[in-house]
């Protein structure tokens, strides 16, 4: 095929997508919903893991230290051993200065956050732990309870780590459902492709066979298969590409209008729709037009397959 | 000198036998009206010719070569050497009057101007200089029967097969087109007219191949429809 039957083919997609406008607009409607759900999903999920590895990364663990008998060194000295740890992504010393700070800053009545001062600060000194995976938390603390460091984090202190065996449970529930909620959503997102596909294929069987008599005179004036079957494959692509213009609007629009709404009752977390959008557009371009492309290609070639033969 | 010959051709569908050994050769430069009534096999006759089907036996040998042993890839390439008018017209509906005739040139990968020169000559040949814009649905059917025609001629084939090309006209268009047809018989290309109007093929005063059963029962040289 030369560089003259490629103009001349994609001349007569062009023309053809024109001339059968509400065809091509029925066929691109129904790719755009398609694209719509898929993008749904993909979004969906995008949002899902961000709220979970929110989550996920504010179950730190912290150790208190009542007994200000224990001199700084000695707590540096366990801090550096848990840094030490895999499952340990950074440990934070703070002081009694600290602590106060951060409980004045905490919305108390004055009275009471007023009641702390430097001559009288019961608050006491912690290590603030942030693990790489939360699921393994409870490795941190079985090394707290070794029996080395049974004088600074006493038997009694051990239960004063904010992650205990109590919290440990919710945690797990929480991480497992994050999980189940993200593999749903994949799963359920499959079968929507896959129905969105069958849709749209049916879509592109019923515009080709509405126009099976002219592949017929096609046919008999001589065409070949090429020559007759390119022409309705841009046009497929014309669908996909329309679709995926309207689609990519259609969901910045409905960000735009829902992201103050998903942040008034996504409190736990900060999600930022439109920043999401603005930092995954090009995975979701890339996405709606491989996934359009791709499928528009199969399904006229499928479609057109029948005709082309008989 | 022979172009067409169908040798001891039958087609069955099933049980039912529409073609019975037809053994038949058609000359260069002939007009041959093909006349029988309904279901006489003169439309399988056709088809076989334009490959749309094949012989359930015999051979139909077409410049030399055995048409029903083409492959599907060399099908288009046989096409584009004879011309075919049909009763149905058989236009592209979505293209104009222009597009519907270039398109049989487009297919075959010609040059834009040398299409637009083609295409205009072979327009005036059938006398719709005028319509050269309009949609077929915009046409009369003797004027969508002419573009047919233009389609047809604009290889400049050595064979034009017309299947009833005036079975949805009136009489008035239908004396206008076969006056068409007898004047590109005229340049030297061989007419195979299917037909069963009697008043054309007596007028013709040509050859006449009459069918009946899918059989030939008689082929006269200077004819008439015996009905």
């Amino acid at each position: 095929m030369n560089f003259r039957s490629i103009i001349r083919i994609t001349k007569f997609g062009l023309i053809n997508f024109w001339r059968n406008r509400w065809l091509s607009l029925a066929a691109t409607l129904m790719m755009t919903i398609t694209l719509l759900i898929i993008s749904f999903f993909v979004l969906l999920n995008i949002s899902v893991s961000t709220v979970s590895d929110s989550i996920r990364s504010r179950l730190d663990m912290e150790v208190y230290f009542f007994n200000d008998s224990i001199t700084e060194t000695k707590i540096l000295a366990l801090a550096q051993d848990l840094k030490s740890q895999s499952n340990v992504q950074e440990v934070h010393f703070v002081s009694k200065t600290e602590a106060k700070a951060n409980f004045q800053n905490y919305e108390l009545d004055p009275t009471i956050a007023s009641q702390i001062t430097d001559d009288f600060n019961p608050l006491p000194r912690s290590l603030k732990i942030k693990v790489k995976n939360p699921e393994k938390i409870n490795e941190v603390s079985a090394f707290l309870k070794q029996t080395k460091y049974a004088d600074i984090v006493c038997k009694e202190m051990r239960c004063m780590t904010s992650n205990s065996n109590q919290n440990q449970k919710v945690t797990q529930k929480l991480i497992s459902t994050t999980r189940f909620v993200i593999r749903a959503g994949w799963g359920v997102g499959i079968i929507f492709v896959l129905v969105s596909i069958l849709i749209i294929l049916n879509t592109i069987r019923l515009t080709i066979f509405t126009r099976k008599d002219e592949i017929e005179i096609m046919k008999l004036v001589g065409a070949n298969h090429a020559f007759i079957r390119l022409p309705f494959v841009v046009e497929s692509i014309l669908y996909g590409l329309l679709a995926t213009i309207i689609s990519l609007l259609t969901i910045s629009i409905a960000i735009k209008f829902a992201n103050p709404y998903m942040g008034k009752y996504l409190k736990i977390v900060n999600v930022d729709m439109t920043y999401l959008l603005r930092e995954k557009l090009g995975l979701i371009i890339l996405l709606q037009l491989t996934i359009s492309l791709i499928i528009s290609t199969f399904c006229s070639f499928i479609s057109i397959r029948k005709y082309l033969r008989s | 000198m022979p172009i067409i010959e169908l040798q001891n051709v039958s087609k069955e569908y099933g049980k039912i036998k529409v073609l019975q050994d037809i053994s038949l050769i058609f000359d260069k430069g002939e007009f041959v009206s093909v006349v029988g009534h309904s279901g006489a096999g003169k439309s399988t006759i056709i088809k076989l010719l334009t490959c749309e089907e094949k012989p359930s036996t015999g051979r139909i040998i077409v410049a030399g070569r055995d048409i029903t042993q083409l492959k599907p890839s060399e099908l288009p390439y046989y096409r584009r050497k004879i011309g075919v008018i049909y009763q149905d017209f058989k236009l592209l509906p979505q293209k104009d009057v222009y597009e519907n005739v270039a398109y049989a040139l487009e297919v075959c990968d010609y040059p834009s101007h040398d299409i637009k020169k083609r295409v205009v000559k072979v327009l005036e040949l059938v006398g719709l200089s005028h319509r050269i814009n309009n949609y077929p649905n915009e046409l009369s059917g003797g004027e969508r029967q002419r573009v047919a025609i233009a389609r047809a001629l604009i290889h400049n084939p050595k064979i034009l097969i017309a299947d009833e090309p005036t079975g949805n006209l009136d009489p008035v268009n239908t004396w206008e087109i076969m006056e068409l047809l007898y004047r590109i018989n005229r340049s030297g290309t061989l007419v195979i007219l299917t037909t069963h109007n009697k008043t054309v093929v007596d007028r013709l005063k040509k050859r006449v191949v009459l069918m009946k059963g899918g059989r030939v029962v008689s082929d006269e040289k200077s004819g008439t429809y015996v009905i």
